[in-house]
This record gives C-alpha cells, sequence and structure tokens, in this order.
C-alpha cells in the first residue's frame, strides 16, 4: 500500500507539471496551445538519450528542458500571428510532427520499439532506486515549477501576459511588444513540459511514441479547464483529485482494461458538468471564451 | 507641426477607404476629425497607429517617417490612442489596467521577476492625478469587467493619457456615455490640452466637439473637404450639405 501512495504521488506529481506549464500558456496567455504534449516528448527523449549515452542526471533533463523551450520558441515564430482555435490547430499539427518523427527516425529513437533501460537518476553518485527518494526529485521540480510560474505570473511581467489574454491589439497599442511576450511564455511553459517528460522517462525507464500522442493531451487539458483558467492552485487541486478519482475502481476490482477507459468516461463526464454548472472552473476567475 | 499625413491613399476590395487625404497636426491644440460614417476617419486613425498598413502615401511623426510601422512601435514612439469601443483587459483589475500603460520595465523578463511587484511613488503618483481628475479614484481595486460602459470609458481614457505620449488619438470618447460623464470628458481634455498635450479627435457629437476644438477637419469619401477653425466650418455650406446638415447652421448660428 505504502509503495502504492508513493508511485501515485510521483504520478501526480509530473503529471502537475505539466498542467502548471500549460495553465501557464492557455489560462495566463490565453494561447491554447496542443503541442504541449510535443514538448513533455522532447523533453522525454532528450533527457532518455543524453542519459543512455552516460550523461550525468542533472545535465540531461536540464538540457531537455531547454531543448524543449528551444524548440517551442522557434515554434513561435510561424504561429505568432495566428490567434484562438487557428493557433491551437497549428500547434496540434506540431504534436503530430513531432510524433511521426519519434515513430520514424528509428536510428534515434529506435522507432515504435521505444527506448528501454533508461536509468534512474543519480545526482553527484546517489543513485535513486528507490522510489520514495525519486518522489522527492519530483516534490523539488514541483515546488520549482510552482514558484516560479507564480512570480512570473505576479510580476509586471505576468501583467501583461494576461492583458495579451484578455486583448492582444489594446497591449499593443500601448507599446507592448506581445510576440517577444508570447515567445517566452511558450518557451517557460514548454521548459516545464520538458522536466516533467524526462522526469517520466528515467522514473518508467521505458518510453515509446504513444506516451506522447495528442490523445495523452486531453487529461491534461481537461485538468487546466476544471481547475479554472488563470489558477495555479485550482490547476493544482484538480491535478490531484482527477489523477486520484479513477483510482477507487481498482479497489473495488475492476481490472485495469476497464480503468483505461473509464478513466476517460469519468474525464468526460466531469468537463460537461463544469461547463454547465460552473464554467469558470474550481478557482478561475472567467470561462472559456 | 507634430503630424504630416501626405497623401495617403488605403482600399478595402473596392471601395477606396482613404482617398489623396492629407493634412497636418499643430503642437497643443485638440483638432478634430470629423465627416460622416464610412468617410475614413477610423482608417486614417488606424494607418497612423500602425494597425492598417498604408497603399500609398506617407505618415511623419515629429518629422519622422512612421508609415506601416508596427503599432507597439509607433505607441513607443509616442502616439497613443483610444479605440472606438472599449477595449479594456477585463479579467485584470482597473489598477493593473493603469500600471500596463504608464509601466515600461514590465518587457524586461528577468528584471521584471526579480524586482518586486512595486508601485512606484511616482508612477502612482500619476495614476491618482488622473484618476482624481476623473473623479474615479474609488474604482480602482474593481475588476474591468465589472464595470459600466461608462465608466469603462473613463478607465480607458484614462489608460491612454497615462502611456507616455506626444500625441493622443481618441476615436469617439463621448458615444455611448451620459452627459454627465460627456461634461467630465470635456472639461478633462481641456485640462489635458492646458498641460501641453496634443489631442486628435473623431467625435459625432457636435456641441462636445465645437466648445473643445480649437480647429476642426471634415473629411468626405476619404478626402479633406474643409479645414479650419470650428466657426468657419459651421459656416461651411458644403459641409452643411454632406454632414452638418443645414439645421445645424440655423441653430448654432
Amino acid at each position: 500500500m505504502e509503495g502504492y501512495l508513493i508511485h501515485f504521488t510521483i504520478l501526480i506529481a509530473i503529471y502537475s507539471l505539466l498542467t502548471l506549464s500549460l495553465q501557464l500558456s492557455i489560462g495566463f496567455a490565453g494561447l491554447l496551445n496542443l503541442g504541449h504534449i510535443a514538448f513533455y516528448a522532447i523533453g522525454g527523449y532528450s533527457s532518455s538519450l543524453l542519459s543512455l549515452q552516460g550523461m550525468d542526471f542533472l545535465s540531461s533533463i536540464l538540457i531537455a528542458g531547454i531543448l524543449s523551450s528551444f524548440f517551442a520558441c522557434c515554434l513561435s515564430f510561424p504561429t505568432n500571428k495566428l490567434k484562438g482555435d487557428y493557433f491551437a490547430v497549428a500547434t496540434m499539427g506540431f504534436s503530430f510532427v513531432v510524433y511521426e518523427i519519434s515513430l520514424n527516425w528509428v536510428s534515434l529513437t529506435k522507432g515504435p520499439m521505444g527506448l528501454v533501460g533508461i536509468p534512474r537518476p543519480d545526482i553527484l553518485g546517489f543513485v535513486l532506486n528507490q522510489n520514495i527518494h525519486f518522489l522527492f526529485l519530483c516534490l523539488f521540480f514541483l515546488i520549482f515549477s510552482y514558484l516560479s510560474l507564480s512570480l512570473i505570473v505576479r510580476s509586471p511581467f505576468g501583467r501583461v501576459v494576461q492583458s495579451i489574454r484578455d486583448d492582444e491589439l489594446a497591449a499593443k497599442i500601448l507599446g507592448k511588444n506581445t510576440n517577444k511576450v508570447k515567445r517566452i511564455v511558450l518557451s517557460v511553459s514548454a521548459f516545464f513540459a520538458g522536466i516533467a517528460g524526462g522526469l517520466y522517462a528515467h522514473y518508467i525507464n521505458y518510453i515509446d511514441p504513444d506516451s506522447f500522442t495528442v490523445m495523452e493531451l486531453i487529461p491534461v487539458l481537461c485538468i487546466v479547464i476544471i481547475g479554472g483558467l488563470g489558477s495555479l492552485k485550482g490547476t493544482l487541486i484538480a491535478t490531484f483529485v482527477l489523477v486520484l478519482l479513477p483510482e477507487p475502481l481498482r479497489f473495488i476490482g475492476f481490472s485495469s482494461d476497464v480503468i483505461g477507459p473509464a478513466r476517460q468516461i469519468i474525464y468526460a463526464v466531469l468537463l460537461i458538468c463544469i461547463l454547465i454548472y460552473r464554467p469558470k472552473g474550481l478557482y478561475g476567475r472567467f470561462d472559456l471564451k | 507641426m507634430i503630424l504630416e499625413i501626405k497623401n495617403l491613399k488605403k482600399s478595402f476590395g473596392g471601395v477606396n477607404a482613404v482617398n489623396n487625404c492629407s493634412f497636418q497636426i499643430e503642437e497643443g491644440q485638440i483638432t478634430a476629425l470629423l465627416g460622416p460614417n464610412g468617410s475614413g476617419k477610423t482608417s486614417i486613425f488606424n494607418i497612423i497607429s500602425g494597425i492598417v498598413n498604408v497603399d500609398y502615401g506617407k505618415v511623419l511623426f515629429n518629422s519622422a517617417d512612421i508609415t506601416n510601422r508596427n503599432p507597439e512601435d509607433i505607441s513607443n514612439l509616442g502616439i497613443s490612442r483610444l479605440f472606438q469601443k472599449a477595449r479594456l483587459f477585463e479579467n485584470l483589475s482597473v489598477e493593473d489596467n493603469l500600471l500596463i500603460s504608464i509601466h515600461s520595465e514590465d518587457m524586461q523578463f528577468f528584471k521584471s521577476l526579480f524586482t518586486p511587484n512595486k508601485v512606484f511613488l511616482e508612477e502612482e503618483k500619476k495614476i491618482n492625478k488622473i484618476l482624481r481628475l476623473l473623479q474615479i479614484e474609488d474604482l480602482k481595486e474593481k475588476f474591468a469587467a465589472d464595470l459600466s460602459y461608462g465608466q469603462q470609458r473613463l478607465v480607458e481614457i484614462t489608460r491612454t493619457f497615462l502611456n507616455p505620449h506626444s500625441l493622443v488619438l481618441l476615436d469617439e470618447p463621448a458615444a455611448g456615455v451620459n452627459p454627465k460623464i460627456r461634461n467630465k470628458f470635456a472639461k478633462f481634455l481641456l485640462e489635458m490640452k492646458n498641460q501641453k498635450d496634443t489631442i486628435l479627435l473623431i467625435e459625432h457629437d457636435m456641441k462636445f466637439t465645437f466648445s473643445i476644438a480649437d480647429r476642426v477637419i471634415v473629411l468626405h469619401e476619404g478626402r479633406v473637404i474643409a479645414d479650419g477653425l470650428p466657426e468657419e466650418i459651421k459656416k461651411n455650406q458644403f459641409v452643411q450639405k454632406v454632414y452638418l446638415g443645414e439645421k445645424f447652421f440655423s441653430s448654432s448660428s
């Protein structure tokens, strides 16, 4: 039971990194970024490949974050002028591109077979073999990301980020270079997604392209909306609740083939209820426009 | 001369919104840009503020060519603008709306993170001064979405004047607000003029316009048909025919 709890908390922590960073781009900057899962993938693959080449954990996960950030920065140039749904479609396209690359660049990613034997993190010679140690590592990254993101959204820069969500042209007229702001937001958001991908890979010790399909983004997106747009606290609570919600099914004795689909049904029903009865989400101040 | 428009042309599809339009704006004056709907007033504002690119012609601001530059560059050069419709940042407080306008260091990511988000005394003083002039100090903590339309316009005007500028473009500031607020606007604009602000104004409320304007430019079908002192414009027969209506002449003379 204790092992199960630890495993579970690790998953929540990794998931929170992903949802919090997506909240920055959707809830604060108003960028419906459906390419988020691609940054998670880039982080996962780069950190794994670097570690498999013998690089130490901290460097490889940091480089993974920076690489994700770099790709987000590149993606922001062609998508800067796109708004709303168009931006969403373009970024979703990026997810497909990354998925296809991970599937077909066999010499690098081993294609559909995936990367196996990704080592457990070792920090200054101390190998985190036990899950409880890994949990502390994840919590460290979670706290770091939560604090940095709240620092960003409360800063004067964060104010400009939110003004872009409300009315980008009005922000431009006040002299704000909104393209630069959006580029920074996407890069920061991708950095944490990359870290999350790296942590996931080092925890599960195996990744394949199917871990990073656009479908994997749907629950993340649900959590961001249910938590409430523009609320980091809401996102954290929603992640906890939503990852927890399908678990009792396991104890009632349902098999894991049922739990997967059941989880999707629960999320869908919950999302519909939230959109009808509480369109602002748990802690959000405004609804999805 | 602070702004010069030279032979501007802009068409949308087959419609010539601006058709060989030229005029100049003098410093320290309130200049009104009048004309019937569709005469190209807002298009000219959009061209000056960089939202729309021109087909032909030039915009000179303080003798520098600013034609077809980005809205943010033009704003940073010193042209502040109010839109025809309310465009506040609805999910931010009134104070945040104003701080975005006045604060110029918020674009520096790291500096912005590590200098605490305090309101610098000087900025707060400037904000309070304008809020006091318009008598809306009590709105500061409210969310912009919770304000009435008139209040939103007041906050927007404040935001437009707080944005560092040497020229202000106002697109129908008094449309849709009650007479009390309209009077507040008129007083406020005159006060700003006394503080050496230059204002270019589009407005359909003639009483409001003629009570504050130093000079009036009338547009029709994308070009200037009259340019002069308010009294001259009132008497101009062509202007009466296409825009003011003949009654205006008989009632105001």
